[in-house]
């Protein structure tokens, strides 16, 4: 075809596509837009393959080939991710039901700081529910195995935790659950609960995942409507920044990392009817479960497994686009990395021991949903070759794209543009420009060596636990830091080997010029990785929770003054009054009312800060005396009426 | 000519003085009179003698001053001599300048005749401008071609100090005023049938072909043996110029020449039935003609010359010999005469008569006539591989030409040794040959745009630029061993392609004949009128066409009437007042008719200013063309003044086929001769063109409708037309990709019916 055919085609269409931004992004419209981008990045393909690839010499060739095959997994993710995201959508609420099912609320726990747990297990147990429901603390961390580990300390450790945890539980109506070893870890955990609990449903929370009150009564019901629905997830929110968001100060001011997941992209799979489990935050149905004997565990992601397993069997989910837990981001970048690692590690395996393109019962499109999500994770590998691709050229001269400037003009740069508007396009809302750019090129060096690694023996993962909770005391940079030195060396002496070709081979400028403005744009994002990978200190370990300026009371020695709570934590709130306030004593008394029962709630607190602010107001900071106290607002212990005993066998599936 | 008469006196005195001198003085009176007297007529007919006069450049492909650079350089010229000439006399003038900083003790120029030095000059200045006349021994000359060349050494210091390179080590020859002047002898002829191709060859100069017919009352049958004969002879003189003539001879009763008539001019072909020549015919002659004949004698007369008789007992036989004549290109048989009882001639097939390469196909070198080939020196010749690319090949911009190719070079060549790739002189790719050890590639992989080719002869060269790995001022190094190799089992891959093309086209035509020599293989001529003139401008055309197409066109429809078949492609050549309406219904202008609406070139309009592209591509990097694309606009005179002393050439559609028509108010067969030489006959553009007799360019216009003629697969035809008409195909790909999406958002609302009814699509 030719140049200026191609010319107005692919401007035509990025400008139509920057119309269609504006419009409504639903329906025909929606479609209209992936078809057209689609168009684009077929036609780029189309011309990659066909005119681009040459053979010159070895390298060059291997070089290129490389290039080519991560263009091409980026071509059919961009293909996956379109399909998937063709048309979320959000489940309306389902009225009350006359009956409701019982639910066991389970709380895995291994070695979470005790704050960490016990702000969940209060916050669970007074969860509102028509129905009956027991909470349950399930301690990996005070196994038989644990509190009689060989080291001495360590037993002692163990045995003073599950001692703590006993009396949390005691203490909340909540009961306390641990098994002979750690066989299996999380999964084994959650199955061993299986067997000596009984509930119909299981309400599955991380020990860091605050639910709201109102979580059984918006989730339960689904299960009532729907006798194959075997799986509600709910959103993860988050109230505290991931490592990334931390160092780039960049919390509360541009959506959360995994906002596109929650909020975009599972909607999405929950058309094709495969949403599927992330691990906590989702209520299961038991019979389902037991079905297929418990919760999966061949890979290190048992929540997709069972999912997977489960969908392949006919058994249905649902997503509820409904933030109703808080949880804790991983406080270190170590931390976020060895969770990613894991659920790339956890959706590789799951590739090739479950392939889903062979799993029998999963229907055509749950196919292409679940390998949409799994080998999304192989994205590390594309990500190496684009950061190396254009040393390759700057510094050996390898041919790495055979194209000329006007040929890249016409094809690459519609192409390039067509993925960014579409990106925008589908996830706008939820992921800022360049941001998926950072945390994928931060994460691809050290995902790398674990995927490769996963594909060479894909039973060798081991689960392991993210630390949350963690207190950073004094700033200081990643030790992961040293391979972005090294890159951002690389690529600036890349720079300056480009610097050079430009001067010796003049006719290859343009080539040059277009490869020096690919690793300068690497250089930036590794540079902000760089700033991302410098830890700030985080002392607070009890997250602070927006509160969204609810009304409460505080009384000083008989004086009421009607105050607004910012935030709040486990151990105390920050207040905000209305004009000059200056405390008459050091005690007060909180006084607000129950957000779902309305009824009213008073707590002892310290006076601990009272600053004047701008405007006439002043901001007081309060501690709770009693900070596991007998109920928070709304906190009714689970009393005998609720209490079921446990399960001496596991039930008939 | 005075030179002519000077040698020929010179003979004569040196003959009569060996004559004389072996008798006594009374005895040799009378014999030595009579031999002067017959040495005297002799030289008298030596005044027809011919002379060429022949200037260097006309020895070149392409004319151009000879530069020798560098400290030795040589340059090679060829030129032809035919063997039915006797060489006499040989001169070259010399005309050359060379630079001024060379030293005279170091610096001369060599000449070289046939491998034989036949001359030499100090390069001394301050006279840089010099001119040499030598004398060339004639013997040195031979028949056929013959190897001229120039040597140069030039140094600007007495020392051994130098660098070979230097810019001011030049020499220029002026291959205009620089000439060969041969005169020669014409040699008495014993014609057979397997001397035609030598008889009429390329290497004779200002050849005149002569046809004879009994009858001056011409039809299409004599107009149809008169062609055939016509391509014979062009394709026998090659790239030579063609020149024929049409006679009617008159009997002389003679009685012992097989041939009864007076001697033509010009070496000439007698046509006809064996009953419409029995007045020239001997009786011996006339009863040797029992079927389709060819006999070749001398004429009579005049030995030098021939005349082959072409003959039968029907008119149907006459077109067997005629063919016979034309497809008879081997030395066979070696007789004065042949009688042939039965020919078998190759079915047409589309492109097999050109030698024209295929799509889909890849060649080796050697099969296009590449041998393999080594340059070395400083400054070798390219490396040559010609290709004829068929008329109407039309492939999407992307599609590439793949060379691989097989080449070796020498050691010690430093690294920015090179072979560069032009495309018709257009520089395209370049190979390094960066290995100072040598290196041998196979499957060296070459491409480039199967675009960059034109229809009909491209030329592939491969110029090497080779600098030995130890040169610089006050060192001793070789330039012999700078060599590279290309071999013949090299390769050449041409993609798939539809037959697509854009008509009307004339520069299409003049490359390649097209569409005249496409999928039939031959063109339908119509001659409007019989006049010598008209019937020999369409059989020159046609011996053109014969030449570009390599092989006769035998299929070839010749007729003064109307073409009952419209389907077939029409030439039409005659006089302009025979010119009818009915032929011009389709044509953009009315060259004869009273009132013509003649267009006048009056601007330009540009279809697409600067592109974004190449915009951006001159700021960032200072380079890149304007690529304004400009349609000539043209202002329209209705008058009644006509084409004067113009011919005219319009070609326009007409249904489906094309029509070309030559016309001229008179004298249009010397027009015809004339666009047929080469200068000429490549500037056709457009539709219209206008020229002389005696023009040097011709002038060309692009008038009235276009249409498309292949059988392109159907993507490419839409490629063709959308190229034609891209916010078509803008629309029409908006047009797909809405549809598409909005069959799709019904399936996903079915979906969602069936699955999800208690659902609401969002926008995250």
């Amino acid at each position: 075809m030719d140049r200026l055919l191609q010319g107005l085609l692919a401007g035509g269409l990025i400008a139509v596509l920057l119309i269609m931004r504006r419009r409504p992004r639903l329906g025909w419209l929606r479609l209209t837009f992936l078809g057209l981008a689609g168009f684009l990045v077929a036609r780029y393909f189309f011309w990659r393959t066909f005119q681009t690839l040459g053979y010159d010499d070895p390298a060059s060739f291997v070089a290129a080939l490389t290039l080519y095959g991560a263009e091409g997994y980026g071509i059919l993710m961009f293909a996956l991710s379109a399909f998937v995201s063709a048309r979320p959508i959000r489940r309306r609420p389902v009225g009350a039901v006359e009956s409701w099912p019982t639910v066991d609320v389970f709380i895995p726990t291994y070695d979470e700081p005790v704050e960490v747990v016990k702000a969940t297990l209060v916050a669970a147990t007074a969860m509102d529910y028509p129905g009956t429901f027991q909470v349950y603390l399930l301690d990996d961390g005070g196994t038989w195995e644990k509190r009689h580990d060989p080291d001495p300390l360590k037993a002692a450790k163990a045995r003073r935790r599950a001692q703590t945890l006993r009396e949390l539980c005691a203490a909340t109506g909540s009961r306390y659950l641990t098994r002979r070893d750690n066989r299996h870890a999380k999964v084994g955990n959650l199955n061993a609960a299986l067997t000596r609990t009984a509930g119909e449903l299981v309400l599955v929370l991380d020990c860091d995942h605050i639910p709201t009150v109102d979580f059984l009564r918006h989730t339960a019901v689904h299960f009532v409507a729907d006798e194959r629905l075997f799986l509600v997830q709910t959103p993860h929110f988050f109230v505290t920044p991931d490592p990334i968001e931390k160092n780039l100060a960049l919390f509360n001011r541009m959506p959360a990392e995994n906002d596109m997941f929650y909020e975009a992209i599972q909607p999405g799979l929950d058309f094709w009817e495969s949403s599927f489990f992330c691990g906590s935050a989702a209520v299961l149905r038991r019979r389902a479960l037991m079905e297929i004997g418990g919760f999966s565990g061949l890979s290190v992601t048992e929540d997709a497994e069972t999912a997977l397993t489960l969908h392949a069997r006919g058994w249905r989910s649902r997503y509820l686009l409904k933030p109703m837990i808080s949880g804790l981001q991983p406080e270190t970048f170590t931390s976020f990395v060895k969770q990613r690692i894991r659920w790339a590690q956890g959706m590789v395996q799951l590739l090739l021991l479950k392939n889903p393109l062979r799993l029998k019962g999963l229907k055509r499109w749950q196919k292409l949903g679940y390998l949409n999500c799994m080998l999304f994770w192989f994205f590390p590998l594309a990500r190496v070759v684009f950061l190396l691709a254009p040393l390759c050229y700057l510094y050996f001269g390898l041919h790495i794209y055979n194209a000329g400037v006007r040929e890249i003009a016409l094809y690459a740069l519609p192409y390039l543009l067509a993925l960014t508007l579409t990106a925008n396009y589908l996830f706008g809302r939820v992921r800022w420009f360049l941001i998926s750019e950072i945390y994928e090129t931060m994460q691809s060096l050290f995902s790398l060596p674990a995927i490769i690694d996963t594909l060479r023996h894909p039973r060798k993962p081991r689960f392991t636990v993210t630390p949350k909770g963690e207190a950073l005391y004094h700033d200081f940079i990643s030790p992961l830091a040293g391979p972005f030195y090294l890159l951002i060396l690389l690529t600036l002496g890349g720079m300056a080997a480009g610097w050079l070709r430009w001067q010796a081979f003049p006719d290859q400028r343009p080539l040059t010029l277009i490869t020096l403005l690919w690793a300068g744009f690497n250089l930036i994002i590794l540079i902000a990785a760089l700033g991302a990978l410098y830890e700030r200190r985080q002392r607070r370990r009890t997250p602070r929770l927006p509160a969204d300026d609810m009304p409460a009371t505080l009384s000083i020695r008989g004086r009421a003054v009607r105050v607004r709570i910012r935030d709040f934590s486990i151990g105390g709130a920050s207040l905000k009054a209305e004009g000059t306030f200056a405390p008459q004593g050091k005690t007060a008394v909180l006084e607000l009312s129950h957000p779902v029962h309305r009824k009213v709630w008073r707590t002892d607190v310290e006076l601990v800060t009272c600053t004047p602010e701008g405007e006439g107001g002043t901001l007081i900071g309060v501690r709770f005396f009693a900070p596991i106290p007998g109920g928070l607002p709304g906190h009714r212990p689970a009393g005998p009426r609720r209490q079921r005993p446990l399960a001496a066998h596991p039930p008939a599936a | 000519m005075a030179q002519g008469f000077r040698q020929s006196w010179e003979h004569l005195g040196a003959l009569l003085a060996r004559i004389i001198g072996r008798r006594s003085p009374r005895r040799r009176l009378v014999p030595g009179l009579a031999l002067g007297l017959l040495l005297l007529t002799v030289s008298v007919s030596a005044l027809a003698d011919g002379r060429t006069i022949l200037p260097l450049a006309k020895m070149m492909t392409r004319p151009e001053r000879i530069l020798l650079r560098t400290t030795r350089a040589d340059y090679t010229l060829h030129f032809p001599f035919s063997h039915r000439h006797r060489p006499v006399t040989v001169r070259l003038h010399l005309d050359f300048t060379h630079s001024n900083a060379l030293i005279a003790s170091r610096s001369q120029i060599r000449i070289r005749l046939n491998g034989v030095t036949i001359g030499q000059r100090h390069l001394s200045p301050p006279d840089t401008h010099k001119v040499l006349d030598l004398e060339i021994p004639p013997e040195l000359v031979v028949a056929g071609y013959n190897e001229l060349s120039f040597h140069v050494a030039q140094h600007y210091t007495e020392a051994h100090c130098e660098d070979p390179t230097s810019p001011e080590l030049w020499t220029e020859i002026d291959t205009v005023r620089s000439r060969l002047i041969l005169t020669w002898r014409p040699r008495p002829l014993a014609p057979r049938l397997s001397d035609l191709d030598r008889l009429i060859s390329p290497t004779l100069p200002d050849y005149r072909f002569r046809l004879l017919l009994a009858d001056d009352r011409l039809d299409d049958r004599q107009l149809r043996w008169g062609a055939l004969v016509a391509q014979g002879v062009a394709l026998r003189r090659d790239y030579a110029p063609l020149e024929l003539a049409l006679a009617f001879p008159k009997p002389t009763p003679t009685e012992t020449a097989p041939l009864r008539m007076a001697p033509p001019d010009d070496d000439a072909a007698l046509v006809g039935t064996r009953r419409q020549l029995r007045p020239f015919l001997s009786d011996s002659l006339y009863r040797a003609i029992q079927g389709p004949y060819l006999g070749i004698f001398p004429s009579p007369g005049r030995p030098e010359r021939f005349v082959l008789v072409v003959s039968g007992t029907s008119a149907k036989e006459v077109e067997q010999a005629a063919t016979a004549f034309v497809l008879m290109r081997f030395p066979l048989p070696d007789t004065a005469t042949t009688l042939i009882r039965e020919m078998q001639t190759p079915s047409p097939r589309p492109y097999a008569a050109i030698p024209a390469v295929e799509a889909d196909t890849t060649y080796r070198f050697a099969q296009l006539g590449f041998t393999t080939r080594e340059a070395r020196r400083l400054t070798p010749s390219p490396l040559e591989l010609t290709v004829f690319v068929p008329a109407d090949w039309y492939a999407p911009e992307t599609a590439e030409v793949t060379l691989h190719l097989h080449l070796a070079y020498n050691a010690g060549m430093r690294r920015d040794s090179l072979l560069e790739m032009r495309i018709n002189g257009i520089f395209e790719r370049a190979i390094q040959l960066p290995e100072e050890s040598g290196a041998h590639y196979r499957d060296y992989r070459l491409t480039f745009p199967l675009r960059t080719l034109k229809p009909g002869i491209n030329r592939i060269t491969f110029h090497p630029y080779l600098v030995p790995a130890i040169s610089g001022e006050c060192r001793f190094f070789h330039t012999e061993h700078l060599a590279v190799t290309l071999y013949d089992d090299s390769t050449i891959q041409f993609p798939p392609v539809g037959h697509y093309v854009q008509l009307p086209d004339l520069s299409r035509f003049a490359a390649t004949g097209f569409p005249y020599l496409g999928q039939d293989g031959a063109p339908t001529i119509q001659v409007l009128d019989p006049s010598p003139d008209s019937i020999l401008a369409a059989w020159q055309l046609l011996g053109r066409l014969a030449r570009i197409n390599g092989m006769p066109l035998l299929q070839t429809r010749i007729t003064f009437a109307v073409p009952k078949d419209e389907e077939r492609h029409l030439i039409v050549v005659g006089r302009l007042d025979r010119l009818s309406d009915d032929l011009l219904r389709s044509a953009p202008i009315d060259p004869a008719a009273r009132w013509k609406d003649w267009a006048y070139p009056a601007g330009w309009t540009p279809t697409a200013a600067e592109d974004w592209q190449t915009r951006l591509q001159r700021r960032l990097f200072g380079s890149g063309r304007v690529p304004v694309t400009l349609e000539p606009r043209h202002a329209r005179i209705i008058q009644n003044g006509g084409p004067g002393n113009f011919a005219l050439g319009l070609s326009f559609g007409d249904g489906k086929r094309l029509v070309t028509l030559f016309t001229a108010r008179e004298s249009l067969y010397p027009a015809v001769r004339r666009l047929t030489t080469t200068g000429l006959w490549s500037q056709m553009r457009g539709n219209l063109i206008l020229w002389r007799a005696d023009s040097k360019n011709l002038h060309w216009q692009r008038l009235g409708p276009s249409f498309h003629l292949g059988d392109a697969a159907p993507h490419l035809r839409l490629i063709f037309h959308f190229a034609q008409h891209p916010w078509r195909w803008v629309a029409v790909v908006l047009g797909v990709i809405l549809l598409f999406a909005w069959a799709i958002h019904r399936l996903l609302q079915r979906f969602k019916r069936r699955h999800h009814p208690d659902a609401e699509e969002i926008a995250p």
